[in-house]
């Protein structure tokens, strides 16, 4: 998983987003709502983690089931792979289900 | 070959003539040997660019027109620096307050503004719709500038800002207080976004400060002296911490 270039999380209302500036801003003008565990995945994405290694940050921060944890990475990406932030490198993605 | 501008209370250099710009030298023009806080200096490259790209996204606008509107982009940007951005509003004074009226374009803001001044006389238009928003000393202020919609209202003015309305079109009429997380799509899209990226994050910084101090409204209205009077008794009677 790879961020694309110009999008990065903002605080905007008191609410923390993601936005595209720049380059990116052209293609997309609109903003991703994160939630706290969606704040945490995205640093970690950002850094270059892969899925594996967000599903055991979310392990290793929230009190939840691997299955849900992974359920959760899941949803995060994918909704992210939708909004064509970041590029799939590896394609074990399952296109199904998007959260909130 | 340049015109001295007071603006949002600073003095702006215009290095080239327009036409239309310098018809608003009766209230924005300041004496030639002020020290200028802002230069807008563009090569004839620049300002080639600027008309081709909004040729690109808009009608074929005439060029002292698309000359005007570039030069203001250029001091949007310049301004940021100076923590002002720009935003797309109709911004109407009254008592010593500014309240902006904020929507998507032919929604009914200037409409809103004009029932306001039409009920209460004591109201003045700061600027219909391109309005600098100027953050000092923690406060917020809306600006009149020469960039002020097509029936050119606006008044060299920097007032404290008091309310922001978003209007919205109902036939039921309402005013409620919303929370800037819920609007963040709406504010996005109502100001100056620089494509620069660091000048975007002053931009959010700036926003961000308007959006904490100053209180954010919906109001659902029509054309009805009802929808201004209710709207001017919330907006201007409710405390707030900005004035």
């Amino acid at each position: 998983m790879i961020v694309k270039p110009g999008f990065v999380a903002k605080e905007i209302g008191g609410q923390e987003v993601i936005i595209a500036v720049g380059k990116a801003a052209e293609k997309f003008n609109g903003y991703i709502t994160l939630n706290g565990s969606g704040k945490l995945l995205w640093e970690a994405l950002s850094k270059g983690a892969t899925k594996e290694e967000l599903i055991s940050l979310m392990l290793a921060t929230y009190d939840v089931e691997r299955d849900i944890a992974s359920r959760d990475v899941d949803a995060f990406l994918n909704k992210l792979i939708l909004a064509d932030v970041i590029d799939e490198e590896d394609s074990d993605m399952p296109a199904e289900e998007e959260d909130e | 070959m340049s015109t001295m501008l007071s603006i949002a209370g600073f003095v702006v250099k215009v290095q080239k003539d327009n036409i239309i710009l310098s018809s608003h030298t009766d209230k924005y023009g300041c004496k030639d040997d002020r020290e200028p806080d802002i230069v807008i200096d563009f090569d004839e490259k620049y300002l080639e660019d600027e008309i081709a790209a909004e040729r690109e996204q808009k009608l074929d606008l005439p060029t002292e027109q698309s000359e005007y509107l570039a030069i203001y982009r250029s001091l949007c940007e310049k301004l940021i620096k100076h923590d002002c951005f720009l935003m797309h509003a109709s911004v109407i004074a009254a008592n010593g307050s500014a309240y902006a009226f904020t929507a998507p374009s032919g929604t009914g803001k200037s409409t809103h503004a004009a029932l306001w001044r039409g009920n209460f006389p004591n109201t003045f238009m700061v600027n219909d719709d391109k309005p600098i928003i100027k953050i000092s000393d923690g406060k917020v202020y809306a600006c009149g500038t020469p960039w002020c919609g097509k029936h050119e209202l606006s008044s060299n003015v920097v007032l404290p800002l008091g309310g922001i309305g978003i209007i919205t079109r109902s036939k039921e009429l309402y005013v409620k207080r919303v929370a800037p997380k819920d609007e963040i799509a709406m504010m996005l899209n109502q100001i100056y976004r620089p494509k620069n990226s660091e000048l975007m994050f002053l931009t959010i910084d700036l926003l961000n400060i308007m959006l904490k101090n100053v209180p954010l409204y919906r109001i659902g209205c029509d054309i009805s002296d009802e929808a201004a009077i209710l709207s001017y008794n919330t907006l201007t009677k409710e405390g707030n911490n900005n004035l």
